[in-house]
């Protein structure tokens, strides 16, 4: 557990530091909106070991939330998103459990789950994060079109940072 | 009790979830002044039926001095009419600018001072003509503030006591203008901003919108000068404004309605764009 504790906590700070200090920076678009931003930090939430309860994955989420959102200025917009996509996991798992069940304790990345299933896995977490992040931020669905621009084209460009890290750090 | 504190443990995910959401919630709205604005504006709206009613109950105990301050309008209008459009006191008298504008009157039904962002909401909107960007100045003396969104019975008027609202106005008599915020506390002192240094006005003076704008009539009393400072290394001088009326006590307001609105701002809007 407290091996765990390490390298999650590490991941923690790591994905935070590199959304602040380098993602950040990353946006882009036209009219006075950002269309593209790159949200990489939900990674954490996708790799988090299996063992880990639902309330602690969102305490986790939480706490993530707050340290993105004191750096975007935006108090609660980052955490709500973080917390749903934290709460919203474990239903996502059970719709994908594979025929044998998951092994115990292990996290469901790459190396243990196979590309496919991370592929679909990592797209409906990550485009529902963005999706509920977009909705807080524009924060009114009579602007529902900007809402769903801005989710599709960030959650591309999200998507892809996502996928590279994970396959970079792929453990052995 | 015990089969409660079960069922909250056996459900704790979903707790915890509804609990930081709140807590998220409250933060956004708090914290986040786009939020905020959206949602403080929707409140307004969805709940400005149960307003009315209860700003209608409260009218039977302000009947008495509203009828008092209406008859007293009464009064001066009468008086106007009688000494005829170019009396002493209004060189340049409202009813003059009135014939190209319309008046729609209006019931404030919701009105709150708190903060340093005020909103008002009044029971006419796209029905009776009125659209955004209109002028609305109470019933007694002074500006209330200008309209911000309509719908088809009500309108929501971003109030002069906003850090948004700006107004031009200009000193009586003496031709200088600038433009009326607000950055005090006092909901009765407003600032006077862009008044250049050489500009002459004493304590006292009666500042009036300038009408350089297709929102206000020019001549409408905004207030009287209080007192006045230069800071130091300005070029310009700091003029606290005191309000003619108490706006939080304002009930009945007029919508102004350039009719020449559309046409003057196609001249000038190209201007501002260049």
């Amino acid at each position: 557990m407290s091996d765990q504790l390490l390298k999650y906590g590490f991941w923690f700070i790591a994905l935070t530091l590199a959304q602040i200090l380098i993602f950040r920076g990353i946006a882009f678009g036209w009219g006075d909106q950002h269309y593209f931003q790159v949200l990489i930090y939900p990674l954490l939430i996708l790799i988090l070991p299996l063992n880990f309860s639902r309330v602690q994955i969102m305490l986790i989420a939480f706490s993530m939330g707050l340290i993105i959102d004191l750096f975007y200025l935006s108090p609660g917009v980052h955490s709500a998103a973080l917390v749903f996509t934290a709460f919203v996991r474990k239903i996502v798992l059970n719709f994908m459990e594979p025929r044998g069940g998951y092994k115990v304790n292990i996290s469901p990345i790459l190396y243990h789950m196979g590309m496919n299933w991370f592929l679909s896995f990592s797209a409906i977490l990550v485009f529902l994060h963005h999706l509920v992040y977009f909705s807080l931020e524009v924060f009114s669905f009579q602007f529902a079109i900007t809402i769903w621009l801005k989710t599709i084209f960030s959650f591309l460009t999200s998507y892809l940072f996502i996928l590279a890290i994970a396959v970079i750090i792929n453990p052995k | 009790m015990i089969s409660l504190i079960n069922f909250i443990i056996k459900n704790g995910a979903i707790f915890m979830f509804l609990f930081l959401q709140t807590i998220c919630m409250w933060m956004i709205v708090t914290f986040n002044d786009h939020q905020r604005e959206i949602f403080l504006h929707n409140t307004v709206l969805i709940t400005s039926g149960a307003q009315e009613r209860i700003s209608n109950l409260y009218d039977y105990w302000a009947l008495y001095s509203i009828s008092d301050s209406l008859a007293m309008e009464n009064a001066r209008l009468k008086e106007q009419l009688f000494s005829g459009s170019t009396s002493a006191q209004h060189p340049k008298d409202e009813l003059d600018q009135y014939g190209k504008d319309s008046i729609i009157a209006a019931k404030i039904i919701y009105n709150r001072i708190s903060g340093g962002n005020n909103h008002l909401l009044i029971n006419r909107g796209k029905n009776h003509g009125i659209d955004r960007g209109m002028g609305v100045i109470t019933a007694e003396k002074g500006v209330a503030g200008i309209i911000k969104a309509c719908t088809r019975n009500y309108c929501s008027v971003l109030s002069i006591l906003h850090s948004q609202a700006s107004i031009s106005g200009k000193i009586k008599n003496r031709g200088y203008f600038g433009s009326l915020v607000w950055r005090s506390a006092n909901p009765r002192l407003l600032q006077l901003e862009a008044i250049p240094i050489h500009a002459t006005f004493e304590v006292g003076d009666t500042v009036v919108t300038s009408g350089f704008s297709t929102i206000f009539p020019e001549g409408i009393p905004l207030g009287t000068i209080q007192s006045y400072e230069i800071p130091s290394g300005s070029n310009f001088y700091r003029i606290e404004v005191r309000t003619l009326n108490d706006l939080s006590k304002a009930r009945y307001v007029y919508v102004v309605k350039d009719l020449h609105k559309a046409e003057k701002d196609s001249l000038l809007l190209p201007l501002l764009n260049e």
